[in-house]
C-alpha cells in the first residue's frame, strides 16, 4: 500500500537526498509492524522482535541510517544550549562532527548509487520517538540535564548498533551501503564507550 | 579535499608535506584506533601520524595536554619528534589512546 502526504521538512538532510522537499512517499513495510518497532527502539533491544521476517529496501536502509544520525545531531545540539559541564560538551560536539560527517558519506554513497532513500515505518518511528526524548530533554532543569543527556546517548547509541548490526546490515543488499554500515560500526562503538565514561565522569 | 569513500584507503593529502610512505615510525589513524596502538621509536625519531577515518580526530599528549596536532580530517597528517615515552589520545574521542615507548627506555 502507497500513502503519500505533506508533511513540514524538518530534517534537511533527507530533504536533499530525495530531492524532494516537502513529500514523501510511504510505502508500508512489508513484515515490519509499529509494534515491532516500538520494541526495538523505545525498550532499546532488539529481542522482542517477533520472528516474523524483516524486509525493508536499500533505499529504506539508507533513509532509517541517516535519521538515526540526524536524531543524534539533535539531541547534541540540545546539550550545547542546556549544558555547561566541558565533558558534556565536548561529547556532543564530537556527536554533531561525527554524525554529520556520516551522513555526508551517506549522501554521496546513494548519489553515487543512484538510490533515492525511502521514507518508512522505522524512520517515522525513530522520528516520533525522538520528538518525545527531545521535549523531555528540553523540560530537564539545568542540575538534573547532564545525567538525563549521557544516559540517553548510552541508551540510544546501544540501540543503534543493535540495529544496525542485526538488522541494517543483514538486510542490506547493495555491498557498498553494508560496507559503509559497516565502517560507521567503528565510530558508534566509539561513541558508546565516551558516553560511558563520560556517565562516570558525572557520577552517573 | 577528496571525499573519503568507503574502502579506499589513500596517502595523506597534506599540500605542504610529501606524501608519507607508512613504515615503522608511522600511526595510522582508523577505524577509532591508532594503528599500532603502541609505537616504539628512538629518541629524536619522526612520527607520522595519518588521520585514515572519514571523521576527524587529533592527537594529543594525555597528562597534560603540553602537545596536540590540533583537528586532522581524513586524510590529513601530523608529525612529531620524540623526546621521551608518553601516552596519547584523541581529546575528541577521549577513549581512544596510543602510547610511544623510547627504546632507550630499556625496551
Amino acid at each position: 500500500m502507497r500513502l503519500t502526504f505533506s508533511r513540514n521538512v524538518t530534517f534537511q538532510p533527507l530533504a536533499y537526498l530525495t530531492g524532494k522537499h516537502k513529500t514523501y512517499k510511504i510505502m508500508k513495510t512489508k513484515n515490519l509492524t509499529l509494534s515491532m518497532l516500538s520494541i526495538l527502539f523505545t525498550t532499546f533491544t532488539i529481542n522482542g522482535l517477533a520472528q516474523e521476517s524483516t524486509s525493508l529496501s536499500d533505499a529504506q536502509v539508507a533513509h532509517v541510517a541517516v535519521v538515526a544520525n540526524q536524531i543524534d545531531i539533535e539531541y547534541a545540539r540540545i546539550a550545547t544550549k542546556k549544558s555547561k559541564n566541558d565533558e558534556i560538551l565536548n561529547f556532543a560536539q564530537t556527536m554533531i562532527d561525527d554524525h554529520t560527517a556520516v551522513i555526508e558519506q551517506a549522501s554521496a554513497l546513494v548519489k553515487k548509487l543512484k538510490v533515492t532513500p525511502q521514507d518508512n515505518a522505522v524512520s517515522q518511528q525513530l522520528l516520533k520517538d525522538a520528538e518525545k526524548k527531545k521535549i523531555e530533554l528540553n523540560k530537564q532543569s539545568r542540575k538534573n540535564f547532564d545525567k538525563a543527556y549521557v544516559d540517553n546517548e548510552v541508551a540510544y547509541h546501544k540501540a543503534v548498533i543493535d540495529a544496525i548490526e542485526k538488522l541494517l546490515i543483514p538486510e542490506t543488499n547493495n555491498s557498498e551501503l553494508k560496507g559503509l554500515l559497516e565502517a560507521v560500526l567503528p565510530a558508534l562503538k566509539t561513541h558508546l564507550n565516551h558516553a560511558i565514561s563520560v556517565q562516570k565522569q558525572i557520577g552517573g | 579535499m577528496e571525499k573519503y569513500t568507503p574502502n579506499t584507503y589513500e596517502a595523506s593529502r597534506n599540500k605542504t608535506n610529501p606524501k608519507p610512505k607508512a613504515g615503522a615510525d608511522t600511526v595510522l589513524i582508523q577505524q577509532m584506533k591508532f594503528v599500532p596502538e603502541v609505537l616504539y621509536a628512538n629518541i629524536g625519531d619522526t612520527i607520522t601520524f595519518i588521520n585514515k577515518d572519514f571523521v576527524k580526530h587529533d592527537v594529543t599528549e594525555e597528562k597534560s595536554r603540553s602537545w596536540s596536532s590540533s583537528v586532522m580530517n581524513y586524510g590529513d597528517t601530523w608529525r612529531m619528534v620524540v623526546s621521551k615515552s608518553e601516552d596519547y589520545f584523541c581529546s575528541l574521542h577521549i577513549v581512544m589512546k596510543g602510547k610511544i615507548i623510547t627504546k632507550t627506555n630499556g625496551v
